[in-house]
């Protein structure tokens, strides 16, 4: 995936963040913002993510992988979309 | 905190008599001169906080000015135990028990219903004679995120484990919360009745953590032992006569209709663990210490010490009163 559409694909994730969780619009989040270890989204929230790239992107995410490590910010987001898309 | 400190659940001990003389001073004040009540109302569920509260309010105020209630429901998984149990308390206490079955109450509200449509969003075979739970993944033996799943299992013994939907997850715990918010309109309808106020059972550990319903468990007049650990609770229940049988029971939520412990359900760690974790993050020990004391690794308990912070943040909108617009002048 290009720098270009990496980029894209990070503010997209970032407007859907703005939206739904009140915490984002207060704080000021950006890419490498802890999204649930800062408060921004709740356990409650994460499924909400979940279910929103289940539905955006197309991809199903295993119990396993929802870890710090693909959902701890919008970057890891992003990297994991990728990941996951490219299989 | 010093990290030369040795960590040990010996710091939770407690001379449980001084414990107890001062929360019942506590309570015949608060009872008598604040409120100007005649009694305490409490629901007593057959677990180690509500009989220890039930124990302290007779000793404070006198058997005869509390009012034990049993509140069976129909999916209780220990619904005859708790009240066996119950009823044991009573007796060794003294205190007048009442049994309201909350079941009709329930349908009336639509509770297993509303509850049986959120399970079917994402189990959509799930019917009649079905049972279900909802659980996390452990804390300790995974990095996972810990969010819901619904366990069901079938009348044939089919078990499904699948995760929520937000809406199945809100929708779940919105019908179940039913139940803690019918049982606590029934103490204040007692309280009301005898001119009591109601008692709240929470440990530290639930208050802490916010583990308790909004107008329901969590709405109290006076909650006597919110400021001692759980395992302080058991001590001091037993001190105080609490029958064996109810000191040795291990906590459940008993509000799913599988059985479900307290770990599945909210808290990281079984409660004396929990209690020392939670004793040593509001001490500022390091992860590695408290760790070493757990058999814990440091990062295994700095994700218990994650999970603390965030039920934190989840339950200051639990602990908060309802906000007005403007102050009301005149009232203090």
């Amino acid at each position: 995936m290009s720098e270009k559409s990496a980029n894209k694909l990070e503010e997209r994730l970032h407007q859907f963040i703005r939206d739904n969780f009140p915490a984002a619009r207060q704080k000021d989040v950006t890419p490498t913002t802890m999204l649930l270890e800062d408060g921004v989204v709740d356990s409650l929230g994460l499924l909400l993510i979940v279910e929103h790239l289940e539905d955006e992107f197309d991809i199903i995410t295993d119990d396993d992988e929802l870890q710090m490590d693909n959902f701890g910010s919008i970057e890891m987001l992003a990297r994991f979309i990728e990941r996951k898309s490219a299989c | 905190m010093s990290t030369d400190s040795k960590i040990s659940f010996d710091l939770l001990k407690i001379d449980c008599e001084k414990v107890a003389l001062d929360i019942e001073a506590k309570l015949r004040r608060i009872v008598f001169k604040r409120f100007r009540k005649k009694g305490v109302v409490v629901g007593i569920s057959g677990g180690i906080d509500s009989s220890c509260v039930a124990a302290l309010c007779a000793r404070a105020l006198g058997p005869e000015r509390v009012q034990g209630l049993l509140m069976p429901e129909g999916d209780s998984t220990a619904s005859e135990e708790s009240t066996q149990l119950g009823k044991l308390l009573a007796e060794r206490l003294g205190v007048a028990v009442i049994t309201e079955d909350i079941t009709a109450a329930l349908e009336g509200a639509g509770c297993y219903r509303r509850r049986d449509e959120a399970v079917r969003a994402v189990i959509p075979e799930y019917g009649s004679g079905w049972k279900s739970k909802i659980v996390l993944p452990s804390v300790v033996d995974t990095d996972q995120y810990r969010i819901f799943s619904v366990v069901a299992v079938s009348p044939e013994g089919k078990e499904i484990k699948t995760r929520l939907s937000p809406a199945a997850s809100l929708g779940i715990v919105a019908a179940t919360n039913f139940k803690q918010r019918v049982r606590k309109m029934m103490e204040y309808y007692h309280a009301d009745r005898l001119n009591y106020v109601v008692a709240g059972t929470p440990n530290r550990l639930e208050y802490d953590q916010g583990f308790f319903v909004k107008g329901g468990d969590g709405l109290a007049d006076l909650k006597p032992i919110a400021h001692l650990y759980k395992s302080q609770v058991y001590a001091l229940a037993e001190h105080l006569g609490v029958p064996q049988e109810i000191c040795c029971r291990p906590p459940t939520t008993d509000t799913y209709s599988l059985p479900q412990t307290q770990e599945e359900f909210y808290f990281s760690l079984p409660y004396d663990k929990m209690d020392l974790c939670l004793w040593a993050k509001n001490h500022d020990v390091p992860a590695g210490d408290v760790g070493e004391a757990l058999g814990l690794t440091e990062e295994q308990t700095e994700r218990v010490y994650r999970d603390i912070e965030g039920k934190r943040r989840v339950a200051s909108y639990l602990h908060a009163g309802p906000v007005l617009i403007e102050p009301i002048e005149g009232l203090g």
